[in-house]
């Protein structure tokens, strides 16, 4: 049997704001560490990681491992419905995915489960040369700038400073940041502001976003809560000027 | 499984394949003897005969006849398909609530069933439109002319949207109309519509036809406008700026 219960909805609204917007379906794999999930978008190019350990969950149980594929625009259509102080109920039944929100009254929607054949994608491994902090908002911000100029975007860290920047035709725009962390080497790679537009919106995740970034290389972005009880990660494969 | 086909199944069998392939999200293609009505924004019935049926994993429907490019009757992607079995009699549906409209296929006998699960990671890339010779010209402004500089890209007028407007060696606006194929007649009297726009404005206006060649009639029309032509072949190669994906570094599903 299966059952987690959240007093917090907007962990899981949040998380498949951005999941639902990069992958159509999805494996959430249960067992009695909590829950996970991994995908890759179509195009191969953004990969997403959500793992939920049972300690963040009021009521967490799980006998047996469990396998819930579900189309994630059917669920976030669900979620949506959520307001942020009810309490949701996740468990399954014969082909169903079923989520209970609970306030003065119990809504009980239930999603039928796909039967995707599914292998999880294995990411690559990466080693970064620089990997600091910054504030969740300022990334937020920063790529809201970017968009009036361009719809690419270079990220840049060196000792100093972390920089966002694009050159558009008609103009430019810069935004720097003291980060204060130890920098030793400093990197550059350019991306699809729409692509980074679509892991931002898990915007109520965490209040700090953890940027690992090299030369040409895929950004990982990844928020941790607090308590280490739960973390949304994202890979996504840079633009390059290839020589063809 | 990847993929799977059956000849001649009967409909109980047609009936499991395609709920099978519609669980997985499997593009399923169906040959079958069959009728079909559509009721919705209008309505239709075609006969009896023999068609190919296809069911996308987006939720797209068609109905292909043994001709044309189009199919016969269809449904776009996120609609609700679903198959049912009655009195031995399969239907296919294919429904959306807004607007409600109901595509449903009666399938009398089955040649072939089968379902796919494909992997296609890739996206189409074009070239030799406007929108590649307005990239072409914002990257050399030059091959307008020297000193050419573009100011704007669809800048909105009440006739419709400029492709470049732009200032010259002089600093006199510069309207450019972009055609990829030969320039007609009525390519001349759009630019023409755009210059009316700016028929109040103190300093002299260009305007510039940019295509590869241009009709005769639409060259004496130019000049009857005063209006300049410029002869500009859309670029046909690939842009080099590429999103790279996570395989190249990598990853593996």
């Amino acid at each position: 049997m299966f059952k987690a219960v959240l007093s917090d909805s907007n962990v899981l609204k949040t998380s498949f704001e951005a999941i639902s917007s990069i992958v159509d379906e999805v494996q959430m794999k249960a067992d009695s560490d909590g829950l996970r999930l991994d995908a890759l978008d179509r195009s191969h190019i953004t990969f997403v990681h959500l793992e939920l350990k049972s300690a963040l969950f009021d009521v967490y149980s799980c006998d047996e491992p469990l396998k819930i594929n579900v189309d994630t625009e059917e669920l976030m259509k669900v979620l949506k419905r959520a307001k942020s102080d009810d309490v949701v109920e996740l468990t399954v039944d014969e082909g169903n995915l079923i989520l209970t929100f609970e306030d003065e009254a119990r809504r009980t929607f239930k999603i039928r489960l796909i039967d995707i054949e599914y292998e999880a994608p294995s990411p690559p491994d990466l080693d970064y040369p620089s990997i600091f902090e910054i504030p969740f908002s300022l990334l937020k911000n920063s790529i809201q700038d970017i968009g009036i100029v361009s719809d690419k975007i270079s990220l840049m860290v060196d000792e100093d400073k972390f920089i966002a920047s694009a050159e558009g035709e008609f103009g430019d725009a810069k935004i720097e940041y003291l980060h204060g962390e130890k920098i030793t080497e400093n990197a550059k790679s350019v991306f699809s502001l729409e692509k980074i537009k679509e892991m931002l919106k898990a915007d109520r995740f965490s209040d700090t976003a953890v940027l690992s970034l090299g030369n040409d290389m895929p950004l990982n972005l990844a928020m941790k809560m607090i308590s280490d009880e739960g973390e949304l990660s994202f890979l996504l494969a840079p633009r390059i000027e290839s020589e063809e | 499984m990847k993929f799977l086909s059956e000849k001649n199944p009967d409909s109980l069998r047609t009936f499991e394949i395609i709920n099978e392939g519609l669980s997985k999200k499997s593009v399923i293609v169906i040959m079958a003897c069959c009728s079909v009505t559509y009721e919705g924004r209008a309505r239709s019935k075609l006969g009896s005969g023999d068609r190919m049926i296809i069911i996308k994993s987006d939720g797209s429907f068609m109905v292909h006849q043994d001709r044309n490019l189009e199919p016969v009757n269809w449904q776009p992607p996120k609609s609700q398909c679903k198959a049912s079995l009655k009195d031995g009699v399969m239907y296919l549906e294919g429904s959306r609530r807004n607007p409600p409209e109901r595509l449903e296929v009666e399938i009398k006998s089955t040649y072939m069933a089968s379902y796919f699960n494909g992997e296609d990671s890739k996206g189409l890339e074009l070239t030799g439109y406007e929108e590649n010779m307005r990239e072409m010209v914002f990257d050399n402004p030059k091959i307008i002319e020297e000193g050419f500089r573009p100011i704007n890209r669809e800048y909105s007028t009440p006739n419709g949207f400029i492709d470049i407007l732009g200032k010259d060696i002089e600093g006199n606006l510069v309207v450019l109309e972009l055609k990829s194929r030969r320039a007609g007649i009525n390519a001349v009297k759009q630019l023409k519509k755009y210059m009316d726009c700016f028929s109040d404005h103190k300093e002299f206006v260009r305007g510039i036809l940019v295509a590869p060649s241009v009709t005769d009639d639409a060259s004496e029309l130019l000049e009857e406008y005063k209006l300049e032509y410029i002869s500009m072949v859309p670029p046909r190669e690939f842009g080099t700026d590429k999103n790279l994906t996570l395989d190249f570094f990598g990853g593996s599903k």
